[in-house]
């Protein structure tokens, strides 16, 4: 197992590698960049001049790798360069909006296991019934809905009924933890819906599988209650894939944020990502991306981990 | 790649003419563009008492202070103390005035201390830093700083050569960081040096009429020059380095919360609007509101005091009935430019079958939502200047029939017609509108091209174009008037972006372009204010009839400002004006 | 599209009963997937709707005023008029054709890229399983709306037009979701790979001499068709939702066309708080197909998966 765990991270850096080196070139391939966008025009000589001195100061006059080893370099020392657009060093950038986007991703994913389990339970232990039959539909549903439109409708029918909005001035959680969980819960609740209703489908069907196992028909067997079945043996061997659909949505709740924070207007990673690719203020996108891309990969490492804790069965 | 595709862009050199002959060579990259209007930025306060009050002179009479002083009634008077709210949907690029003037305003409006501004709505100059402002001669600008001003960081005072150091760098900001601020904000200026500690001299190189509202700009706030000369660079980017009456508390990705600077300098000779014990407001908080419908949700919640852009007169007919809010009409000075990429169109009948393609009632039937009328290329808001409706609809004429036989006749071989055009709604509605009228009336394939603004700049500047035709919705301002043909100069934007240069390959362009260039030096360098008349008029006929080096599309009828009734005294005609919420020293919160 | 339902319901028979008995599958599916039934009958109805859009439309959809401007429903304009004077009614007719056409475009070339890289690494094993494996681990660490994002940023003005099949804007999109689905088909499939590799069939097969690429497309691909189908049908509404999210965020379909997410955005958001019927009704049409794909690949599965058979 630790071989396998030592494996797995000696394959995170050249992840990341390939990431950095597929994400550099595309942005490479992009005429034009944020430096330039608000430029005082009068002569061509002299925005000629300015150009230059510009992409000297930025290196962009540089060959493809030069610029890309240069980068990869100083990131790996946790140097992520400045923007291009307002020369503010981009690291700090990231470190303030990081914690704001992963509080947003951490409540998600606590709504997610909060609602999708006893769901998934409930549905589970009456199979057939019309609660069952209920919930089914409502957790499709679920995963049908697009989180932009429900978003939508929480800032705008609200606004249009009671004069009210779920939309307050962002404060940061460590300056007033009650009312930055009172701004969160809104988008949280609206990237929940859709990774709830997930999480309840694969509990109860990986439930159910579990429920006509034989070890089951055993523990039923020997007298015990039905309830402690279900909740020691039945539920604990269904954890796995629970876990696995936890850690694959978190990435969903990630990209979700793009969306998610642009509506509800939370000073996140992700609506930094979306305003640097669009403005092309590639050292900032490179940066915000990879950060993304860096989180997700650890949350797929730490599911794996975890599988081999809840599941004596697998050993690597 | 990218170093042969920067090359290919600034290849072309052109002799450069007078400062004064790019006036139109305003307002930069994007803003530029979009005409914000770097450095034009118009003043906000207003006086709802005289809302249409002219002012004849230049200076502040005394009696207007007077009056100002007691227009406010009791009963409804302002009110220290406060907070104001309002939103916008990016983060700053920085707070230095002379670099960065895009998306700052409420910031470098409050945090700066300028030596005078200037109110549109009234036409009016309003005293801050300077008591007043001589001119000895033609060429000579003196401004008589007030003692007592003293600057956050360090408490030090305010001297004249604070004043000669922050204007003096902007050529070097231009050339060296890619300022936002370019040079028709401050080419005129010659020398600035300091007489002595409170008076500051300004030499200008000719004579220019605009030159006291252009140093009226937020871009000339007044900076630390201490400061400056401890930042290798010369920019003061992220520190306060201002005089201004609020100091920065907050301002990070969230937004930005601006507090009373608690040792801003009382006015001892209050003018029109820097009344005794202004500014009223205790705060002005900036939140970032990305999205347009929950800005508009937080806007009904009364979340927010006041929302921009109000769209159109449905949008503004949403708040008019609501008593919680106040909801203005006023003359637009929205403007739209349809430019050519001129090289491909030198055949003038090519350029009329566009003219005659474009079904302008429709346009203004469907998009002005009814409301709607022609413009030329002054804009409708400079009465005088401005064409009437009748000469501008002779122009302006749509015959599908006429529009594709002249452009069988013109014989250009243009197969798709791509309009380009940025992500600002009010122009990416217009190229798709636009594209479907060349489908249906020319019979040409066409397309509208979205951009974001980086794209969208760097396309209009490359030299070969890869578009047809370029939309470019803005804000014109309305003073000075010269700002009106910003997208007409060939030395300036037309020039560099529509392919309408001295430069260009072809005779009857360069013979067209030449004649702009040489009225617009004519015009800028006029003091008589009838001949400038004159000579603007015999500008705009001549673009109108040459159809150079674009169109100038119909334009809403109004714009419209709405904010929470608990604001009172808002700049509303100035807001609408400029388009930008900045100086409000006499607005207030009501309890 | 109804056409490909069909056949894939009559597949989906074929691959488990014999040919002679096609329709009493259908009808047997009907009786045991009520909720599949209704999935089924909304998809045939969304598919209608878009096949006959150019019939069913009340006026045209990329129009400037051939409607009366922000309107609310009514019997002329079912989901009322938006703010360019267009039905609301049209525009979500066209809108279903962006949706269908990029979902089912996406679906297509990533389930049969998956299915090939997956035989291939299956196939050849070592080095190139290996290799596949890691590139599949790298695509899937990038959110898919960050990666469309960037891909939109940087490919969209190299693109050439297709024509009337599909603008540049939609290749792009086909392209970007297909690099995000195809990875996750590739590693579904490949487990399935390993494990029928490993199945007794096969070693009998390989016992009596058949050879490598034989065993793969005679004996392994067939077992795979039920899978296949499994995941395509979850793939799809999938595909829509992450076309419409892009849509939405403007790095979508051209702008103007008729998109169920791209309605939701732009100018559009001006006014929702005056005529929520242009914020309503595009996003509901967007969710109601994603809920008959997800009602029908939800009986389809379990209709195809022995394991769960029998459960319910």
């Amino acid at each position: 197992m630790q071989a396998y765990i030592a494996r797995r991270l000696i394959a995170v850096p050249f992840m990341l590698f390939g990431m950095s080196l597929l994400l550099f070139w595309l942005l490479f391939l992009r005429p034009g960049n944020a430096a330039l966008t608000g430029f005082g025009l009068v002569s061509p000589d002299q925005n000629q001049q300015a150009i230059a001195s510009l992409e000297e100061e930025f290196g962009l006059d540089r060959p493809f790798f030069v610029q890309y080893g240069d980068w990869a370099w100083n990131a790996l020392q946790g140097d992520f360069g400045i923007s291009l657009k307002n020369r503010r060093p981009v690291t700090p950038e990231i470190r303030s909006r990081l914690p704001v986007t992963a509080e947003l991703g951490l409540l998600t994913v606590l709504l997610t296991a909060m609602i999708g389990i006893p769901v998934g339970i409930i549905s589970a232990i009456r199979p057939g019934t019309f609660l069952d039959g209920f919930l089914r539909i409502v957790t499709i549903s679920g995963i049908s809905v697009p989180n932009f439109w429900v978003a939508t409708l929480v800032i705008t029918l609200p606004a249009l009924w009671w004069a009210w909005t779920p939309l307050w001035e962002y404060v940061r959680f460590e300056d007033d933890p009650l009312n930055n969980l009172k701004i969160v819960i809104w988008p949280a609740v609206t990237l929940a819906i859709a990774t709830a209703a997930y999480v309840a489908r694969i509990v109860r069907s990986s439930m159910l599988e579990t429920l006509y196992s034989d070890f089951v028909r055993t523990a039923r067997a020997k007298g015990l209650r039905e309830r402690a079945v279900v909740l020691r043996h039945v539920f604990r061997s269904s954890m796995i894939a629970v876990i696995t659909v936890i850690g694959i949505q978190l990435g969903a709740v990630l990209g979700g944020s793009v969306i998610a924070e642009q509506i509800f207007g939370i000073p996140g990673l992700g609506l930094l990502v979306f305003e640097s690719v669009v403005s092309i203020d590639y050292t900032v996108a490179l940066a915000a991306i990879m950060v993304f891309a860096f989180m997700f990969t650890l949350v797929n490492l730490a599911v794996d981990v975890i599988y081999t804790f809840v599941d004596p069965r697998i050993r690597y | 790649m990218r170093e042969s595709y920067w090359g290919r862009y600034w290849r072309r050199r052109r002799s450069r003419r007078s400062f004064l002959i790019g006036g139109a060579a305003l307002a930069a990259g994007s803003a530029g563009l979009m005409a914000v209007g770097c450095g034009d930025d118009d003043d906000d306060d207003a006086e709802p008492a005289e809302p249409d009050e002219p002012a004849e002179t230049a200076t502040a009479a005394p009696e207007e202070t007077a009056r100002a002083t007691e227009a406010p009634a009791p009963a409804d008077g302002p009110m220290p103390g406060g907070v104001f709210r309002q939103h916008k949907t990016q983060v700053d690029d920085g707070i230095d005035p002379g670099l960065k003037v895009i998306n700052n305003n409420e910031i470098l409006a409050r945090i700066y201390n300028h030596t005078h501004l200037y109110k549109v709505s009234t036409n009016e100059f309003l005293f801050d830093a300077a008591t007043a402002m001589e001119q000895p001669d033609n060429t000579t600008i003196i401004f008589p700083l007030r003692p007592g001003m003293t600057f956050h960081h360090d408490g030090s005072p305010v001297t004249a050569e604070d004043v000669a150091s922050t204007w003096s760098r902007f050529p070097s900001l231009l050339a060296d960081q890619g300022s936002q601020v370019n040079e028709a904000n401050w080419g005129f200026m010659d020398t600035i040096t300091a007489a002595d500690e409170l008076t500051a001299q300004v030499a200008l190189k000719a004579p220019a009429a605009s030159a006291p509202v252009l140093m009226a700009a937020t871009s000339y706030g007044i900076v630390s020059r201490t400061l400056l000369e401890q930042q290798a660079n010369g920019n003061v980017q992220e520190l306060d380095a201002g005089a201004g009456p609020y100091v920065i508390e907050q301002r990070d990705a969230a937004g930005v919360a601006l507090a009373r600077y608690p040792d801003y300098y009382a006015h001892e000779n209050p003018s029109t609007h820097f009344l005794e014990g202004a500014p009223y407001i205790d705060r002005h908080e900036t939140r970032i509101i990305v999205d347009r419908a929950a800005a508009k949700a937080a806007f009904l919640a009364e979340d927010i005091d006041y929302i921009p852009g109000i769209a159109d007169r449905i949008e503004f007919e949403e708040f008019t009935g609501d008593d919680r809010f106040v909801s203005k009409e006023v003359a637009s000075t929205e403007a739209r430019f349809l430019a050519y990429d001129n090289i491909k169109f030198v055949d003038k009948r090519a350029r009329e079958a566009v003219s005659y393609a474009i079904d302008y009632d429709a346009m203004i039937a469907t998009l002005y939502a009814g409301d709607g009328v022609y413009d030329g290329p002054v804009g409708q808001a400079l009465p005088g200047f401005a064409l009437d409706q009748e000469t501008l609809k002779s122009y302006r004429v749509f015959d599908p029939q006429k529009a594709r036989q002249l452009w069988e006749a013109s014989g250009v071989e243009i197969e798709n017609i791509r309009i380009e055009t940025s992500i600002d709604p009010r122009g990416s509605t217009l190229a798709e509108f636009l594209a479907r009228q060349m489908e249906e009336n020319l019979g040409v394939a066409s397309e509208p091209l979205i951009h974001d603004v980086t794209t969208y700049v760097a396309r209009a500047r490359e030299p070969i174009k890869q578009w047809e035709l370029f939309v470019v919705p803005y804000n014109a301002s309305t003073t000075p008037e010269i700002y009106n043909m910003t997208m007409m100069n060939p030395d300036a934007f037309a020039g560099v972006s529509w392919s309408f240069g001295v430069d260009q390959p072809d005779a009857s362009l360069v013979a067209n372009a030449q004649k702009l260039i040489d009225l617009t030096a004519a015009q800028a360098q006029e003091v008589d204010p009838d001949l400038r008349l004159e000579l603007m008029r015999e500008m705009q006929l001549f673009a109108l009839e040459e159809l150079v080096p674009g169109i100038n599309l119909p334009v809403p009828g109004h714009s419209w400002v709405v904010y929470n009734a608990r604001m009172g005294n808002f700049p509303e005609n100035d807001v609408l004006l400029g388009g930008l919420l900045n100086r409000t020293h006499d607005m207030w919160v009501k309890s | 599209m109804s056409g490909t339902s069909e056949a894939t319901a009559a597949l989906s028979q074929q691959a488990i009963r014999p040919p002679e008995r096609r329709f009493a599958g259908v009808f047997r599916f009907v009786r045991q997937q009520r909720l599949g039934t209704i999935g089924a009958v909304l998809i045939i109805l969304v598919v209608f709707g878009a096949v006959a859009a150019p019939v069913l439309k009340t006026s045209d959809p990329e129009g400037f005023g051939v409607a009366p401007l922000l309107e609310s429903p009514s019997t002329s304009h079912f989901f009322g008029t938006n703010r360019e004077g267009r039905d609301v009614w049209s525009r979500v007719l066209y809108g279903g054709r962006v949706s269908l056409k990029i979902g089912l475009a996406t679906v297509i070339v990533a389930a049969l890229g998956g299915t090939a890289l997956a035989l291939i690494a299956g196939y050849l094993g070592g080095v190139v399983d290996f290799a596949l494996g890691r590139v599949a681990d790298v695509l899937i660490a990038f959110p898919s709306i960050l990666f469309a994002l960037t891909l939109h940023a940087s490919l969209r003005d190299e693109l050439p037009n297709l024509g009337e099949v599909l603008a540049a804007e939609e290749f792009l999109l086909v392209v970007a979701i297909c690099i995000v689905f195809t990875p996750v088909i590739f590693r579904i499939m490949r487990g399935n790979v390993l494990e029928q590799r490993a199945a007794i069939y096969v070693e009998s097969a390989r016992v009596i001499g058949a050879s490598e690429t034989r065993i793969m497309w005679r004996h392994i691909f067939p077992n795979l068709v039920g899978l296949l189908l499994i995941v395509m049908s979850t793939t799809l509404p999938a595909a829509i939702l992450t076309e419409s999210a892009l849509s939405f965020l403007g790095v979508g379909v051209e702008h103007g066309t008729p998109s169920w997410g791209a309605d939701l955005s732009g100018t559009n958001r001006n006014y929702f708080v005056r005529a929520p019927w242009i914020a309503i009704f595009p996003g509901l049409a967007l969710s109601i197909t994603v809920l008959a794909f997800n009602l029908f690949g939800d009986a389809l599965r379990d209709t195809l998966d022995p394991r769960l058979r029998g459960q319910r």
